[in-house]
């Protein structure tokens, strides 16, 4: 029975293979010489405990991938071979500052598209999947959706959340639709915690794209990116509240999770929460939000809000206008 | 060739021989290379491969081509949480994963494994780091400070106003530069090297002023003083470093 072992390494893929089997192979010495510290063998035996120091460097860059400067940082500290490893990661990092700088045009440098193109791909040829992001960013606001997509795919393969979302809403854009991929994606980013893809995820699963229509799981998952801060899911979440679809209903709920869209500047939301304060009774307060909606577009807000006004005395109605003038929205991760 | 049920034997460093179907072998390329390029029935070794670990990552490959084959009625949450529950191992397991999904080449586990390594590195110290991954600290002291300098350099300078290349300059800031706060301006020319006032004073100053207009060059002072960083291909920056304390 004739016996097979491992190809050399001649098919043209990137990892590093371990040395393996043929004692007259003369690959080990190519794939050793990145790698000073371990002998021919990979340290498999239980009693030394594995060395997770000398893990091969570009399995190194892959974990790395998607860290930002700090955690970069902390694992360049943890032991020379790994600060070896992580210099391209490290070096990408620079190039994505400088891009940024030039995408933006910060810190006293003219605003320079090609140049901050240029930098994120240097930074994604490095392996750092921001630097992946950025660029694909770039390229989808040039209308390149095709060279984005790549950039998105390779990113989203490295664990990089943005880049998953990125991509999940990508495919749902494209032509044709591919809503199944999408929703796969928007699930891993929303995993990592993503809050614009808890939000489109929870909007696929509304209304039944690429995946089962399912009420429970939308609200849940709406009920996650606004208390991630996202703005249009918390006035979901509050109808969800009100309407007891796919959350129990609770008219507290409702009017907290209406209040806070309202105070971060969502339309609808100020207006339905500027009827219900007007339906307590509180008038000063109802009629700002209704202004505030009036003026954000919400033609239906006027006629109540004038309803109000005319039951102010003069006082109270300039008060209204300029406690609206000086509103400012609350932060959100949008 | 095969029909569905054609199998392929594997056998691991420590003798132990699995014969599985082919459809679930070939996740690995590795495998998939050797089957199609040598003869269908012999056996094929898995040199650097335990029997234990090799059996956790035939489990892994059959649940997947299960799963996308649609021979088994599982979503894509379950799936995740298969996959999750998959990598709760002991770090031994882990680390013996990485390398088998490596040599094997099986992408898709080398991504998990990996993004379980990741996410017990986030967020920790590098002493923590080390304390989780057993990991002896070979750092000394200089070689320590020296990669946070690299990049406390490199950030304040790239973070802060003073890093431009000359010829980006925005016409405002041509004719002259903030100081940062740290007291370190980093000039990056394509070539010149920008000469600054009262360059004499620097050694014991600790804020800088910079230059109405790029003058010629380099005293022998500067000269001394110029450190040249190479950040890849094509990218030449220099930073000058002064005598003051950094």
């Amino acid at each position: 029975m004739k016996q097979k072992t491992w190809p050399d390494r001649s098919d043209g893929v990137r990892f590093t293979a371990f040395p393996l089997s043929k004692p007259n192979d003369n690959e080990e010495n190519i794939i050793l010489s990145r790698r000073s510290k371990i002998g021919s063998k990979p340290s498999l035996s239980p009693t030394d405990g594995p060395d997770f120091s000398a893990l091969p460097f570009d399995i190194l860059t892959k974990i790395a991938a998607s860290f930002n400067f700090p955690n970069l940082l902390a694992a360049s500290l943890v032991c020379r071979s790994w600060r070896d490893a992580l210099r391209p990661l490290r070096e990408a990092m620079m190039l994505l500052r400088y891009g940024k700088r030039f995408k933006h045009g910060r810190g006293g440098v003219r605003r320079n598209l090609d140049k901050a193109l240029d930098s994120f791909l240097k930074g994604a040829a490095r392996g750092s999947t921001l630097a992946m992001v950025d660029a694909g960013l770039v390229y989808w606001e040039r209308g390149l959706k095709e060279e984005a997509i790549a950039l998105y795919q390779k990113a989203a393969a490295l664990g990089d959340p943005a880049g998953q979302c990125n991509l999940g809403i990508s495919y749902l854009h494209a032509q044709p639709q591919n809503h199944k991929e999408a929703v796969k994606w928007l699930h891993q980013a929303s995993i990592g915690g993503y809050t614009r893809a808890q939000y489109q995820l929870a909007l696929c699963l509304h209304q039944g794209l690429g995946v089962h229509r399912n009420l429970y799981e939308a609200a849940k998952w709406y009920l996650k990116a606004a208390e991630g801060g996202y703005v249009r899911a918390m006035y979901n979440a509050s109808l969800c509240y009100s309407s007891g679809v796919g959350l129990s209903q609770s008219r507290r709920q409702a009017r907290k999770w209406m209040r806070r869209a309202a105070d971060r500047g969502h339309s609808k939301a100020q207006f339905e929460h500027g009827l219900a304060l007007f339906s307590e009774g509180e008038m000063m307060k109802a009629v700002v939000y209704l202004e505030l909606a009036t003026r954000s577009g919400e033609t239906a807000a006027t006629h109540v809000k004038n309803v109000i006004l005319q039951q102010l005395s003069a006082t109270s109605r300039e008060r209204a206008l300029l406690l609206a003038d000086n509103w400012r929205a609350l932060p959100s991760s949008r | 060739m095969g029909s569905t049920s054609t199998k392929i034997k594997l056998r691991t460093s420590d003798q132990k021989v699995f014969e599985v179907e082919k459809a679930v072998a070939v996740q690995s390329q590795t495998i998939k290379y050797i089957y199609e390029n040598g003869c269908p029935d012999s056996v094929i070794h898995v040199h650097s491969v335990s029997g234990d670990i090799l059996s956790k990552i035939l489990d892994y490959c059959k649940k997947h081509v299960n799963s996308a084959a649609g021979k088994e009625d599982i979503s894509p949450e379950e799936l995740y949480e298969w996959d999750a529950n998959f990598v709760k191992v002991d770090q031994n397991t882990l680390f013996d994963l990485i390398l088998a999904a490596n040599c094997l080449k099986i992408e898709s586990l080398l991504d998990l494994t990996c993004q379980t390594v990741a996410n017990m590195i986030k967020g920790k110290r590098p002493e923590e780091i080390r304390t989780t991954f057993n990991i002896k600290n070979d750092y000394t002291i200089e070689a320590e400070e020296a990669v946070r300098r690299e990049n406390k350099w490199a950030f304040d300078m790239l973070g802060g106003v003073g890093t431009m290349v000359i010829e980006e300059l925005a016409d405002d800031t041509m004719s002259k530069c903030v100081t940062n706060a740290k007291s370190r301006v980093c000039v990056i020319a394509a070539n010149q090297i920008v000469m600054m006032r009262s360059i004499s004073k620097l050694a014991n100053k600790k804020s800088i002023d910079v230059y109405k207009q790029p003058q010629n060059p380099t005293t022998p002072r500067i000269k001394e003083s110029v450190k040249q960083i190479n950040v890849g291909t094509g990218f030449i920056e220099l930073f000058f470093h002064f005598k003051c304390k950094m």
